[in-house]
């Protein structure tokens, strides 16, 4: 008896086995599997703001309007819009738009979706600045609104996950807390489970009414934070797209001929902070030392091995108003470290720690910057937190260097620098430096309410060229979207915020 | 293990196993085995005692020589000591000496184990390494020697409630793996070599306080015990002086598997994230980092890998070869 149930046992574990390797490979192609790096923290707009359920998100929901290549609006689900001033935005809905529960959108529900964004702390940045109370619904597909100041970003950022329409009725039903949970938006797909940290399953929306429809029925996003495992998984046929791949794994998988490699530029800047709140951070001569004491562009060359490039400025060079294509990496300069750092009151040299999270990249950035700094005289501690107690350290201000990147939420100077710089962004805003300087928040403030123009450029070349005195940054690299994919997978879009629209993806034959 | 010893003791024990018509020379008759200081000695002078004490000595390392595996193993600890004191000589480079030009270089002449991912050479990291993972492995065992060893003779000697209340509480905590243990204590602590040397060893407690319990109930119902009680001689003399002695050798022999435990444990610790700071070159650091690149750069693997596999191997060969020496029933 004991036998046959161990036999039949070992029968059932082969035939596991058989179920769980077989290659999924696409016959008739009903069915997108994405290897992913990282989780969604959550699929509320508003909950969080981060890349991963950013990501996820821009497959089951959709905003006012979205960005072509160039950083133009075009209409999603406002299909035309006036700015009668500098403060008051309207919008014309499209009709005949359903969310996944089968309600229609109407101004309420976007009214609705926007007061939740303006009360949201994670958001704030983007959505604080609208005037409490100012919607009007003159008819069910009109909304109008307004801020309190004006605002030359605010108009890009609806296109950001934070600006996505939910549907009222299901929030209310749900409760605010669950509904990242079960989200219920107007996307291409709607959601069907979470299995946290493992994969996420979409199942295509069949009254989405744009056009055209997805071309397949089920979108799954698998969680593999290892990145050779992603490459394995792609080249297995277990996955037909991999994100992230590793330096070295490029080139494996362009020379597998049923394999291509994506990229694009990002437009997030990874950086070196120092918290100005902290001694001896709040001395310039000591951020100087240690920008003189650190060789960013071979520390690059040597993470990184080609993909992306060294950061030259707080914000991405293709961007509008940034001056970080005319500037040169920081140039090496030991003696020069040595001198300000005895100028300091430093000469015996100084220790430092050195936060980071687990990223392997940043790891050994970590271990590249110990390595440089201690010929100039600074030991560096380095400090790897997990990604929550890192970020709750970074909030608190307790670090002393650290090393972390921002993406801005819209292709505007305004979303790269304010959350980053402003004083009234300290902490949780993100600005982990802590810096408090009348002149970046006076600089800030104007570029802000600044409309387009030469004289926008000239502010934020103003503030560029003075953060690069101050140093509370030492610019560390730009990313590169780098995905790999299965040859017959066409029309994928990769998106230089990382939100890729996978929707899209239609298969070859 | 400690279930392992008792069968062996019954086993040699059994006259039908005794070779060749040799009268069974029981351990009682053994004057190495028991304490010098007991009454039947109590005439010899120290230098009968110094020499006595030597002649057992050689007789164990004759009996450990003629062990081929385990001198083996001392072969191995032997270089790995040497290697750690002397790693300043020894390694051709620095431990942390990063070179952008030697990225993930292949072994070759100028790096016989190659490069890693800072261009560091390997050879010379795994050499500094040994200095830390011997000392892991020296701190550790100690922690849980000097804690095992006094929980296990108090519950031994006394018995009753401290017994009992000692012993579940060493059930409690035999009850959780203690590796899981380990990453409670440091997820408690927080990461560092400190931290780590304290988790791996407390995690190892368990097994050294079994061990001595055992071997002290055994021990304190002799008569040699029984005839220091009677003189008169305090519980704390007797525990040091005459039963501790009389069970070096498990605890030699545990402590010297416990070693390669602990360095494996730490190893492990490391490797899933909760060791020493970056770039450390701790061994289980060095194969968790490998573990990214392994299918492009195996050299980075394989070399750490094998340095650990060896240096268990040498342990566990040498705690064996131990065991087998320092029991007297082996004795022919």
């Amino acid at each position: 008896m004991k036998k046959h149930l161990s036999l039949l046992l070992a029968l059932l574990v082969c035939l596991s086995f058989l179920v769980v390797a077989r290659p999924v490979q696409a016959e008739g192609h009903d069915t997108l599997t994405v290897a992913t790096a990282y989780d969604a923290i959550t699929l509320d707009p508003v909950a969080n703001n981060d890349s991963p359920s950013s990501h996820a998100m821009h497959q089951i929901y959709q905003g006012l309007i979205d960005l072509d290549k160039e950083s133009n609006p075009i209409p999603v689900l406002a299909e035309s819009w006036e700015l009668p001033d500098d403060v008051t935005y309207v919008f014309h809905l499209r009709k005949g738009v359903k969310f996944h529960n089968g309600e229609e959108m109407k101004a309420e529900d976007v009214a609705f979706s926007f007061e939740r964004a303006r009360k949201a702390p994670a958001v704030a940045h983007i959505f604080g600045d609208i005037k409490e109370g100012s919607f009007e619904m003159p008819d069910d597909y009109t909304i109008k609104f307004q801020l309190n100041k004006p605002n030359t970003g605010f108009f890009k950022c609806l296109a950001h996950a934070s600006g996505f329409i939910v549907s009222k009725k299901a929030v209310e039903e749900e409760g605010e807390k669950k509904f990242g949970q079960n989200p219920v938006g107007t996307g291409p797909f709607k959601f069907v489970e979470w299995k946290k940290n493992d994969h996420m399953t979409f199942e295509r929306f069949e009254d989405f009414w744009g056009d055209p429809k997805p071309a397949y029925k089920t979108m799954i996003l698998r969680v593999i934070p290892e990145a050779t495992n992603r490459t394995i998984e792609l080249e297995s046929g277990a996955v037909d797209i991999a994100y992230e791949l590793t330096p070295q794994d490029i080139e494996r998988v362009e020379s597998n001929p049923d394999l291509q490699v994506l990229r694009v530029p990002e437009y997030s800047t990874q950086y070196l902070g120092l918290n100005l709140s902290q001694k001896p951070l709040d001395d310039i001569r000591v951020r100087q030392a240690i920008a003189y004491g650190l060789d960013m562009k071979a520390i690059d060359a040597a993470v990184w091995r080609g993909v992306g490039k060294a950061a030259t400025g707080p914000f991405e060079g293709s961007m509008q108003y940034s001056i970080a294509n005319d500037m040169e990496p920081f140039a090496r300069d030991v003696e020069k470290a040595k001198e300000l750092l005895k100028e300091a009151g430093y000469p015996d040299g100084l220790e430092l720690t050195l936060s980071t999270n687990e990223k392997t990249e940043r790891v050994d950035m970590a271990g590249w910057i110990k390595n440089m700094l201690a010929e100039c005289g600074i030991s560096v501690k380095i400090e790897v937190l997990e990604w929550a107690a890192y970020i709750e350290k970074l909030e608190s201000g307790e670090q002393q260097m650290f090393q972390i990147g921002w993406t801005p939420d819209a292709p505007d100077a305004d979303m790269a620098l304010w959350p980053c710089f402003h004083s009234s962004a300290k902490g949780a805003g993100g600005n982990y430096v802590f810096l408090e300087d009348e002149k970046v928040d006076k600089l800030l403030e104007d570029g802000r309410k600044t409309p387009d123009g030469e004289e926008r450029a000239k502010i934020y070349k103003e503030f560029q060229e003075y953060i690069d005195e101050l140093k509370p940054w030492i610019y560390e690299h730009n990313g590169e979207v780098v995905i790999g994919a299965a040859k017959y997978i066409q029309n994928l879009e990769p998106s230089p915020y990382a939100w890729h629209p996978i929707w899209k993806v239609t298969f070859a034959d | 293990m400690n279930s392992k010893i008792s069968v062996k003791a019954l086993s040699q024990n059994a006259p039908n196993v005794q070779p060749t018509g040799v009268p069974d020379e029981s351990i009682y008759n053994d004057p190495h085995i028991y304490d010098p200081l007991t009454l039947e000695h109590a005439e010899e002078d120290g230098n009968d005692r110094r020499k006595r004490r030597f002649r057992r000595l050689a007789e164990i390392w004759r009996r450990l020589r003629r062990n081929k595996l385990a001198m083996v193993g001392l072969v191995i600890l032997a270089v790995l000591i040497l290697c750690a004191i002397f790693a300043d000589y020894v390694a051709p480079y620095k431990a942390n000496q990063f070179d952008m030009g030697a990225l993930f270089a292949k072994p070759s002449r100028q790096h016989i184990f190659g490069c890693d991912n800072f261009g560091a050479d390997i050879f010379s990291r795994l050499i500094y390494g040994s200095r830390i993972s011997l000392r892991i492995g020296f701190i550790c065992v100690g922690i849980a020697l000097v804690i095992g060893v006094s929980i296990g003779a108090l519950c031994g000697f006394f018995g009753g409630v401290v017994d009992i209340v000692f012993m579940r509480l060493i059930d409690i905590f035999q009850a959780i793996p203690d590796i899981l243990l380990a990453i409670a204590i440091i997820a408690a602590m927080g990461p560092g070599l400190a931290n780590l040397m304290i988790a791996v060893g407390i995690a190892a407690i368990p097994a050294y306080a079994r061990i001595v319990r055992a071997s002290v109930l055994s021990l304190r119902e002799m008569e040699f015990v029984e005839a220091a009680r009677a003189t008169g001689s305090n519980p704390a003399r007797i525990i040091f002086k005459h039963i501790l002695p009389n069970c070096l050798a498990p605890i030699i022999v545990q402590a010297t598997l416990g070693f390669a435990y602990a360095i494996l444990n730490a190893a492990g610790m490391s490797f899933i994230g909760l060791g020493l700071e970056p770039p450390t070159p701790e061994w289980g650091a060095m194969l968790s980092t490998a573990r990214g690149y392994i299918r492009d750069y195996p050299h980075m693997t394989l070399f750490p890998g094998l340095v650990i596999v060896l240096t268990i191997f040498a342990l566990n060969v040498v705690g064996d070869g131990l065991r087998d020496a320092l029991d007297p029933r082996m004795k022919r």
